[in-house]
């Protein structure tokens, strides 16, 4: 958060509207999403009562649990459905020439599976079920279906952990990205009042009203996982006691069953079509410059994780060892690093940001210095050439301090001097990289005098740290862990719950 | 050098087990103890790897080899994009070198801060030490630990943990989680390692050690390796009888003192309180400071680079440097940073805003009992504390209701009562900013 | 009937008392500063009818089926007198026991007629003192359902715990059995924060209640077993946990609890959150009339309220016609600290009003950001 953000929040509390928070989308966005709207039921970790999916706004697929008994049916219907979206995107692939001894020469899926699901508690709960499900036995073409379910949630709710990956998106954290609402990032999380804020209904007076509109008990629907007590007591609770009721007197339970299918289609519908609403919303953005290089990213992902599948396929432990735990954390950090640098570069709204919270400056490039060399450590002459920002933003930085410039992503400066003359500050800098060689200076990297130019708080130069292998865990660590087990030590598809 | 630092130097090279903890409140020797160490581990193997965490850490290190162990061979590994300073560079017994085969033949000691160690591949020696241990992250362990067979660590367990620019829950529990410091995973992993605690603090007077022990190190106690004849601190000039001269005189006399300044809900900028920090610095030195100590027993009189000033934020640190810069120039050459930075360095006097001053309430950050327990033992004579009024009704009123995961021990108090100890420690120092004379509050 | 009762009872009206109860008391643990709901719980007054009186979404309700189910995890855990808790006790506390005493509190009387509280409560004070009086080396007695009795504010509250209190060689453990899973070794962490919280509850009073027979408090552990689902199953785990740190906080807020007789002292004279049921036993009293005795009490709203008191929606919607930064969540009221409304500082921001002295800072930060969005809009930066 940035104070800009918390002025943008109280703009709109004052008046009513949602306000833009960004001209760009930062994450890439799929043609054909697999829209999945989920709801558990209220008590076991992770028994589903509804599934609601589908690539089409129209046509969704609805599948129900059954209130008591086998849930494998349904998981494997719901499994045929995220399997087949999944393998269509398996169908192209790219050929992409070698880079360097370490990075040969490879195959990759043109295409990679996108999931939306409505709010960060479905990547949650999606993730209970991935782990549910990836070690049951697979005994049987249901059951290995089922299995298979499990191993691409753990996948999915995994990428949902890196920063700016684009394979599972809960909506209400992406629309969250774009706009900023006049009420609190908590209440943002849920999915119709925070689209209240951003696109009123046309016969409210304002996105706040709408938003009020939307908290009406009588109305308001949560949109999963959980259900409404008011829901579970009124509807769901009676039904299953009826259910139960001809189950032990052994009369048909198709008429039960077709009712829940009623009920839970109505509760679920208007959450659907919210979730589209937010797609198109999301879709009407234009995309920002860096999340092509991130879904090139997810796609690379996806194809090792394909690969894995078919050449080892045993499911994920269920908590990370030593080695991979620290090469989780290395990546996530690495990911988070990189989207706020690439966000920095791409998008006006998020230099803006990091100028309140004095990460960034912006400025007039008024004196440029293009004679400017040092000697370097060979004796050689270096060309570094050197400005002066007049900026009025408030600076809290020191010489010393490396910098990078959106208007020339290749180039590094480092600040110099600051000195300040009135409400101005001045600001000098040297380009340190870009520049080229003093044989054969680019001169495309000096801006032009009076250019405004924002320049931000350079990236930690960042490098994958060297892990040992998981064989060679050392002792600090426990040494080598034992090879872990296909599934765990008891029968989790414990259909009594 | 005391007692426990002997023994732990003897039972080193015989050592069976594959490491050593070496728990060491603020001020304790640590360094001297990681140095004599290398030099004793030298005498069997060579060279001695050793780590510390940060840029400034190493150098020193290696400065204190260079300076106390002139026989020894020292080579600093440092990364390209590091300038190591100018008396390093010019010491005609320190190798400087970003490569590991520029430096392993010639050196008895390596010394490098654990990130460059773990670029470095296919070595392997019978001994490293780990200094500030406690700061470093156990993924970074994970990727160095492959360069010794066995390890001496040491570290103070009352600092601020290690963090990560991510958050997570999902590490939470592992006996490796990677968030977590080498020293706790290493422990957890080995629970056989024996561990140490050096008892006694050279650096903090006696009348800071039994607040910082029972407040920040309530199951590793230490006392003071100073008597309170040993420090002094005295002006030379008669004060003016303003609440800063009041607070200065106060801390002289008890090493303690807490300048409270209205009540009021600022934002992490508060000017007034920026002023009173730098305006209590300028007393001290305007009215001569002079400390006596072991080192110094004929007097000293301070100078500004024996003064810190210590922040939370890192815009509050620019600020009161930025305000120093431009309407204090008697005070250039203090220190002015935040906790974070201020971790492992000493000075004669600290000047402290308080991590809760002008706050309307106290996050996780602000509480962090790490925070607090740095910016309280930097000093050698007196710590002096600038707070707005309100900070025991912010603590009374504090909700508990943070998340709980299963298994978290930690060597470090709970942050509330951290803060809730030293603040009831404070009250007996306190000095109202608002009386003309400063008189102390009863 | 003590003064104070009597001026709580007069704010309750007709309406039979809602007692404190373990969550209520969490609650204390969560909005320590909020007078609002101190007053009312103090009061006894059922917050959920009273927020349903005034239309507002009540996030706190309870679904019949999450109650089965912790229900039903319950009686698994608790079959055959406790043998379940047997051996999940023995790894979770590292003992080597092999019987214990098993009683159900509950079963005074039938189960229809649940027994009234004090005869359950005194019937688990005699339980608890004569397992403490014994000799400790040779009983092991764990108590289901037990009642107990904890000084709220001068009041004596009683406290109907799902627990079982385990008694081991002379140190007693509460044992708490919720139905969240423990999953991997990970569960909810808030949902154990909160546990945590009403088993200090559970806690302090067992403590009050050995005190009250000269017994050391310190025999009630401040190590707290929960009882939780593995995984996906039913089955069993157990977690020790240290509540020191929630135990110490909840005897910290009791304490300030004391200052109900200042807060009633504020109140104008007649205030009343009396719902005055009508022979319908529907609510007859204007909403305004509540609304505005509700506005005689401060209130410290959160955005976590929701989680824990009925009357958030109430309170947010009035933190919002006040323009209070609460409502924009934490980061905001950090950002804008020292300004009291959101209206003043958007005033500050356009240069409608002269900032204070100690506003200077914040204003120009402000203005800085304002002039920073408009660079955008222009499309410049």
């Amino acid at each position: 958060m940035s104070l800009l953000t918390s002025l943008l929040r109280m703009r709109a509390t004052a008046t009513g509207n949602a306000l833009r928070a960004s001209h760009l989308r930062h994450l890439h966005l799929s043609d054909q999403p697999l829209m999945l709207l989920a709801l558990k039921r209220t008590g076991p970790a992770a028994r589903p009562l509804a599934v609601m999916l589908g690539t089409d706004p129209y046509r969704p697929q609805l599948l129900i649990a059954p209130p008591s008994g086998s849930t494998t049916p349904m998981l494997a219907a719901l499994a045929d459905t995220v399997t087949a979206y999944i393998d269509a995107c398996q169908r192209h692939s790219e050929y992409l020439p070698a880079v360097s001894d370490n990075k040969p020469a490879r195959r990759r899926h043109t295409d990679a599976p996108q999931i939306l699901v409505p709010n960060p508690q479905t990547v949650q709960h999606l993730k209970d079920l991935g782990d549910a499900l990836r070690f049951r036995r697979a005994d049987d073409q249901n059951s290995q279906s089922v299995q298979r379910l499990g191993h691409w949630l753990t996948y999915l709710t995994d990428r949902a952990d890196i920063p700016g990956s684009a394979a599972l998106i809960p909506l209400t954290s992406f629309l969250g990205m774009h706009w900023v609402t006049g009420q609190s990032p908590q209440e943002d999380d849920d999915l119709a009042t925070l689209l209240a804020w951003i696109d009123p209904p046309r016969n409210t007076a304002s996105g706040r009203d709408a938003a009020l509109k939307t908290e009406n008990p009588a109305t308001h629907r949560l949109a999963g996982p959980a259900t409404d007590a008011a829901f579970d007591n009124d509807h769901l609770a009676p039904l299953f006691d009826a259910h139960a009721r001809t189950r032990t007197q052994g009369r048909d339970q198709t008429r039960t069953l077709a009712e829940l299918e009623r009920l839970l289609a109505a509760y679920m519908q208007p959450t659907w079509d919210l979730m589209w609403h937010a797609y198109a919303l999301l879709q009407a953005l234009p995309e920002a410059t860096g999340s092509t290089r991130r879904w090139d990213h997810e796609r690379t992902a996806f194809t090792d994780e394909c690969i894995h599948l078919t050449q080892d396929g045993r499911p994920r432990p269920a908590r990370d060892q030593a080695v991979a735990a620290a090469v989780r954390l290395a990546r996530m950090e690495h990911a988070a690093a990189a989207f706020a640098a690439e966000r920095a570069a791409d998008d006006p709204f998020a230099r803006a940001e990091l100028r309140t919270t004095g990460a960034a400056f912006g400025g007039t490039v008024t004196v440029i210095d293009s004679r400017h060399t040092l000697r370097g450590p060979t004796g050689r002459p270096q060309w570094r050439p050197r400005l002066i920002v007049s900026t009025t933003d408030q600076l809290r930085m020191e010489p010393g301090q490396p910098l990078v410039c959106h208007a020339h992503r290749k180039a590094a400066y480092t600040i110099c001097d600051i000195t300040r003359r009135g409400g101005d500050t001045l600001v000098e800098l040297e380009i340190t990289a870009g520049m080229g060689p003093a044989a054969r200076p680019n001169h495309g990297i000096l801006p032009e005098p009076g250019a405004f130019l924002v320049f931000t708080i350079a990236p930690d130069h960042y490098r994958m740290p060297e892990f040992p292998s998981r064989d060679e865990t050392p002792w600090t660590h426990g040494g080598p862990p034992p090879d872990h087990p296909d599934h765990t030590d008891e029968d989790e598809s414990d259909e009594s719950q | 050098m005391d007692h426990a630092s002997r023994a732990i130097l003897e039972r080193l090279p015989t050592l069976t087990h594959r490491g050593l903890v070496v728990d060491s409140p603020p001020g304790a020797g640590k360094s001297t103890l990681a140095a004599r160490a290398a030099d004793v581990l030298t005498q069997s193997s060579r060279p001695c790897a050793v780590m510390a965490q940060t840029n400034n850490q190493v150098d020193h290190l290696v400065r204190r080899f260079a300076r106390h162990h002139p026989h020894l061979h020292t080579a600093r590994l440092t990364a390209t994009d590091y300038t190591v300073p100018d008396d390093l560079q010019k010491h005609p017994r320190v190798r400087i070198g970003t490569r590991i085969e520029d430096l392993e033949k010639t050196a008895d000691i390596i010394v490098g801060t654990a990130m460059k160690w773990a670029t470095v591949t296919d070595r392997r020696w019978p001994w490293a030490i780990i200094d500030e241990a406690y700061q470093m992250r156990s993924d970074t362990l994970l990727g160095t630990a492959r360069l010794f067979d066995q390890a001496l660590f040491v570290g103070d367990p009352g600092q601020l943990d290690p963090f990560s620019t991510v958050e997570t829950d999902r590490f939470h529990g592992l006996t490796h989680d990677p968030m977590n410091s080498a020293v706790a995973v290493l422990l957890a992993n080995n629970r056989d390692l024996p561990v140490h605690s050096l008892p006694v603090s050279w650096r903090l007077p006696p009348s800071a050690v039994t607040l910082i022990s029972d407040a920040f190190y309530p199951f590793t106690p230490f006392h003071a390796g100073s008597s309170e004849t040993d420090r002094t601190l005295t002006y030379l000039s008669n004060g003016m009888r303003t609440p800063a001269d009041a607070v200065i005189e106060h801390a002289a006399r008890t090493g303690w003192a807490l300048l409270e300044l209205p009540a009021r809900i600022t934002h992490q900028l508060d000017a007034e309180a920026f002023h009173a920090i730098l305006g209590i610095a300028e007393r001290l030195l305007v009215r001569h400071a002079i400390t006596t100590c072991e080192d110094n027993p004929q007097g000293h009189i301070l100078q500004p680079g024996d003064i810190a000033i210590g922040t939370a934020h890192s815009s509050q640190a620019h600020h009161i440097r930025a305000l120093l810069a431009r309407n204090y120039p008697q005070l250039h050459g203090v220190t002015v940073n935040t906790a974070n930075r201020l971790q492992g360095s000493e000075f004669r006097v600290t000047i402290v805003l308080h991590p809760l001053s002008g706050r309307g309430d106290a996050s996780a950050f602000h509480l962090e009992a790490g925070r607090l327990c740095v910016l309280t033992t930097r000093h050698r004579h007196a710590c002096i504390v600038v707070a707005r009024a309100g900070i025991a009704g912010l603590l009374d009123t504090h909700p508990s209701n943070d998340p709980v995961h299963p298994g978290a021990t930690s060597k470090v108090p709970d942050g509330w009562e951290a803060h809730h100890s030293v603040l009831a420690h404070l009250t007996d120092h306190t000095i109202s900013s608002q009386t003309r004379r400063g008189r102390r509050r009863s | 009937m003590s003064s104070l009762d009597a001026r709580l009872s007069a704010l309750r009206g007709t309406a039979p008392p809602t007692p404190h109860n373990a969550r209520t008391l969490a609650a204390l643990n969560a909005n320590p500063s909020c007078d609002r709901r101190s007053l009312i719980d103090a009061a006894g007054i059922d917050k959920a009818a009273l927020a349903a009186h005034l239309g507002l979404p009540q996030p706190l309700r309870k679904s019949k089926l999450a109650l089965d189910y912790g229900l039903a995890f319950e009686h698994k855990v608790t079959a055959q007198a406790g043998a379940p808790l047997v051996p999940l006790l023995r790894q979770a506390l590292g003992l080597t026991l092999s019987e214990v005493a098993y009683e159900d509190l509950n079963s005074v009387g039938s189960d229809e007629d649940k027994s009234p509280l004090k005869r359950r409560y005194s019937r688990t004070r005699s339980r608890i003192l004569s397992a403490a009086h014994r000799r400790p080396d040779l009983h092991r007695t764990l108590l289901d359902h037990p009642v107990l009795r904890l000084t709220v504010a001068g009041h004596q509250v009683y406290l109907e715990p799902d627990i079982v209190a385990f008694q081991n060689e002379g140190a007693f453990y509460i044992v708490e059995i919720k139905s969240f899973p423990v999953i991997h070794g990970q569960p909810d962490p808030a949902k154990v924060a909160a546990a945590l919280t009403q088993a200090a509850a559970y806690v302090l009073a067992m403590r009050e209640l050995l005190a009250d027979d000269g017994l050391p408090p310190e025999r009630v552990s401040e190590t707290v077993i929960l009882i939780n689902p593995r995984n996906f199953t039913q089955h069993p785990t157990a977690t020790t946990y240290n509540a020191r740190q929630q135990i110490k906080t909840l005897s910290r807020h009791l304490k300030r609890l004391r200052r109900l007789p200042e807060l009633l002292d504020k109140l104008p004279p007649g205030t009343t959150f009396d719902l005055a049921p009508g022979p319908d036993k529907n609510p007859t009293r204007p909403r305004g009339e509540l609304t505005a005795a509700l506005a005689t009490v401060q209130a410290s709203y959160t955005t976590s309220c929701r989680h824990h008191c009925d009357l958030a929606f109430h309170c947010r919607n009035e933190a919002r016609h006040q323009g209070r930064f609460e409502t924009l969540g934490t980061a905001v009221r950090d950002d804008l600290a020292g300004i009291d409304t959101i209206t003043t500082a958007l005033a500050l921001t356009d240069g409608r009003l002269h900032p204070a002295r100690d506003q200077q800072d914040i204003t120009q930060a402000l203005q800085q950001a304002q002039r920073i969005y408009e660079d955008l809009q222009t499309d410049t930066a």
